[in-house]
């Protein structure tokens, strides 16, 4: 393959795995633990989407909008259901982290009871790669960037324009003194969820869209997820956008030196160098 | 009816001798190993590869337990200062790069086909109806040996090394333990009981291929020992019976459901998923787990 | 004049552009109990952490016994006899104040894990010996009766205790002590200060950092102020009360002098 198509494959890996940093990020700032169970989010939006568009027989982009819906109410739910209870228990970072394992196995192997182990795709034609300029492109892959980005547009309107969206940033950056300032911080919490799974399962519709519909696609991205997360520095969603990017350049570019299936390997060594050198993050302020 | 009875005692002592070395890690020490199954994939294959080259299985299984102790010290120097969470990530991916690895490097590994008809223990000697029998007594003596030997090792001034870290390394330090140090010895113990238990499941199963050490494996030794109890030699024991019982359970009334094969071990792993969320909440401490030792309160 | 146990020299450290600590130097002699006072925000803590080997200085030295600790873990330093307490007392709470105080021996062959297999009668006849002091050390600071309680469950007062007991386990040529008094009742400052005056006469020295100065006339022979960063005098503790400067760097002269 030629550099230009690597080029070209990476920026749109980049784009799902950037839209799924960004929850990831705000969640782990926000709630102040890593949620091992976010893969199986974006999984779940994938599956929401699948539902309501081939079981349910609804049309495509409202059933796109369903899912990123859903996800969000149900991220919400558990929200008030499990994280909140552990919240009032004074619950360490490391509990939490224990018990979205045990949601993460739970919610991945609820959708193989649902709807079994194997492939599905979504009742979408298939694409024919357009030839523009030395690379092939196909219709879903431009979809991706191009929904990403308004996505991404939105993110930053949110947090820069409305209150709530300030909100977030406070909670972020200094959650003792957003607490005692009178943010009502269960509500910003919830809506980090909100967000940060729409997100999520809005990467998962796409990435579904683009390839398919599995079971673990969600699990088996955790790694460039996080990866993308700490490079771009936990809390910062531009540095999610930004670590994204990198890594799905960084993983389809490798492919020119590495087996392809090693690409995993490739997010894995950037999140450990990362880690060991800056574990801040590019973008990541102390 | 007994031969259920052998497999289970069977299956629930190769999980235990699993859990031990976890429970180790965390239970004593308090690092987050998400990646035990690594180790145990590193045991299985090198006692099969060593053992199908006609390597004395005595010493293919004791050279897979060293060689998952130095990948234990290897994967350890770089990450055992990282934060735990951190911490925590990086195993998820050492486990998975082991499984990736095991799965494309064919010439060595076979791949994804796998490997099968390997020497076990023995395996000339005693009758092959009587060797799941033969292997559950092998492997009742090893745990045992193990729990006596953890049961030392933390009542030990090392033990309580180890204890004093995962309570409050900024005051073990202040009191002259090399911090670091313990760390990677309590990974490299542990990993190698993960070898052991690989090798075990090896010559039990007598075939082994990659997805036989998918990370799930790992978040078993998880529940059983916070199910049985953090910190608790006991809990291993109590919680992989339990375990055990669970799983065999769910296979006998599987004939009696209206579900594919596929739903109900999916359905399995949803109930473990959900007990581990409810333990977390309600009793985080586990059956026999003391809650004055736990240190999971912020 | 007796020997200088511990030596800091020159030592500056800044963060993000912003010096904490600039060109800091002082010695404190073998045998005396020296003192660190300053208004908050001087940077004590950090000159007390680069010591401790928390913190490496960004220039200057630092020698313990005449060997340069620079850059040395934590863990090395207190082992070589410079043992340190923490502001707000960190006992292991999840283990019995007995399992705290054996801990803290220092050179224990039981915690390398051969001998463990290879020395087990040496290891045990260490454990009972290393108990018994433990035990002596409890009865002598009246925490006896709570030796098999987890140190959770001891009370704030009790945990000071308990940090002071456990630091003499590790059997230390000098001892800093991080706001030894900060929050405690007049009745345990008293025991507290006794506790440190019978160690010094036994031949340990201190270092001890205190913010405001109700005990430090009493108890220390030198004392070093610090203010924005930097060290302001140093003197007897008489000389460096009186000094007007003193007073000025104490947000308008308010110091309790008790």
């Amino acid at each position: 393959m030629t550099v230009e198509q690597l080029v070209v494959n990476g920026v749109v890996l980049g784009c799902i795995i950037a839209l799924s940093a960004i929850g990831l990020s705000m969640t782990y700032r926000i709630l102040n633990f890593a949620n091992l169970a976010h893969g199986d989010f974006v999984t779940f939006g994938a599956y929401a989407a699948f539902l309501f568009s081939a079981l349910w027989g609804v049309n495509f982009l409202l059933a796109f909008i369903l899912a990123i819906a859903s996800t969000s109410l149900f991220s919400m739910l558990l929200d008030v259901v499990i994280w909140r209870r552990m919240r009032t228990k004074g619950a360490s970072s490391t509990a939490l982290m224990i018990l979205s394992i045990g949601l993460a196995i739970s919610l991945r192997n609820l959708l193989v009871f649902s709807f079994g182990p194997n492939i599905k795709r979504y009742p979408m034609p298939l694409q024919e790669g357009i030839g523009i300029g030395g690379v092939v492109i196909t219709g879903y892959q431009l979809v991706v960037v191009a929904v990403a980005l308004v996505l991404m547009l939105a993110i930053h309107h949110l947090l820069t324009r409305t209150t709530m969206g300030k909100a977030m940033r406070a909670l972020s950056d200094n959650s003792d003194l957003a607490r005692v300032s009178g943010i009502d911080v269960d509500r910003v919490i919830s809506l980090t969820w909100a967000i940060g799974m729409a997100l999520a399962a809005a990467a998962g519709v796409l990435y579904g869209l683009m390839t398919n519909i599995n079971p673990t696609m969600g699990w088996f991205m955790v790694i460039p997820i996080f990866s993308a997360a700490i490079l771009g520095g936990i809390g910062n969603p531009y540095g999610a956008m930004l670590g994204g990017m990198v890594i799905g350049l960084s993983q389809e570019l490798s492919t020119l030196i590495l087996p392809s299936e090693y690409k995993i390997a490739v997010s894995f060594l950037i999140m450990i160098a990362v880690l060991l050198r800056r574990p801040q993050g590019i973008m990541g302020g102390r | 009816m007994i031969d259920y009875l052998v497999t289970i005692i069977l299956m629930a002592g190769i999980y235990a001798i699993f859990s031990f070395g976890l429970q180790l890690e965390w239970g004593f020490t308090g690092l987050l190993n998400f990646g035990h199954v690594g180790f145990m994939a590193i045991g299985a294959y090198t006692t099969v590869l060593l053992g199908t080259s006609g390597v004395p299985l005595f010493l293919a299984v004791l050279t897979g337990v060293l060689l998952a102790g130095i990948m234990g010290a290897l994967l350890g120097v770089p990450t055992l200062r990282l934060r735990e969470d951190y911490l925590a990530i990086t195993t998820i991916g050492f486990s998975e790069i082991v499984r990736f690895i095991l799965h494309n490097e064919a010439w060595l590994t076979n791949g994804s086909i796998g490997i099968g008809g390997f020497p076990r223990p023995f395996g000339d000697l005693v009758d092959a109806r009587d060797y799941e029998l033969f292997l559950m007594v092998v492997v009742l003596i090893v745990v045992f040996g193990l729990f006596l030997f953890q049961e030392h090792l933390i009542r030990s001034p090392w033990g309580r090394a180890l204890k004093s870290i995962r309570d409050d390394e900024g005051v073990s330090a202040s009191l002259g333990k090399n911090v670091f140090s313990y760390k990677v010895q309590s990974l490299v113990l542990g990993s190698m009981m993960a070898a052991l238990a690989g090798s075990i499941l090896a010559f039990y199963m007598q075939f082994i291929n990659p997805t036989t050490f998918m990370p799930i494996e790992t978040f078993y030794a998880w529940i059983i020992i916070m199910a049985g109890g953090s910190g608790s030699n006991r809990g291993v024991l109590l919680g992989a019976i339990l375990f055990q019982l669970f799983f065999s359970g769910t296979r006998f009334i599987q004939g009696y459901l209206p579900l594919e094969p596929t739903q109900v071990g999916a359905l399995r792993v949803v109930v473990i998923g959900l007990a581990l969320i409810i333990l977390m909440i309600y009793r985080p401490q586990g059956i026999l787990g003391n809650k004055e030792e736990l240190s999971l309160e912020s | 004049m007796r020997a200088e146990i511990l030596k800091v020299e020159g030592v500056s450290k800044s963060f993000g552009g912003m010096a904490a600590v600039s060109d800091c130097t002082l010695a404190v002699e073998e045998g005396e109990i020296a003192g660190l006072i300053g208004p908050n925000g001087a940077g004590k803590s950090t000159l007390f952490e680069m010591i401790t080997g928390d913190l490496i200085p960004d220039s200057g030295e630092i020698q313990f016994h005449g060997k340069s600790i620079l850059g040395v873990p934590s863990f090395r330093i207190a082992r070589m006899g410079l043992v340190r307490t923490f502001q707000i007392p960190r006992a292991l709470n999840k283990m019995t104040v007995l399992e705290n105080m054996m801990l803290a021996s220092q050179n224990q062959r039981g915690e390398k894990i051969w001998n463990l297999f290879l020395r087990r009668g040496t290891v045990r006849r260490e454990e009972e010996r290393t108990r018994e002091r433990a035990l002596e050390l409890l009865e002598l600071f009246s925490l006896g009766t709570m030796a098999d309680e987890y140190a959770g469950a001891l009370s704030g007062g009790q945990k000071k205790l308990l940090a002071m007991a456990r630091t003499l386990m590790a059997s230390p040529k000098m001892l800093l002590l991080d706001e030894p008094f900060a929050g405690v009742n007049p009745t345990l400052s008293k025991r507290l200060l006794g506790h440190i005056r019978e160690l010094r006469d036994g031949g340990v020295t201190f270092l001890v950092i205190e913010h405001g100065i109700p005990y430090v006339r009493e108890l220390c022979d030198s004392v070093y102020v610090m203010n924005r960063g930097e060290i302001m005098t140093s003197g007897p503790p008489g000389e460096v009360m009186a000094d007007g400067r003193v007073l000025e760097a104490y947000l308008g002269g308010e110091i309790d002098a008790h």
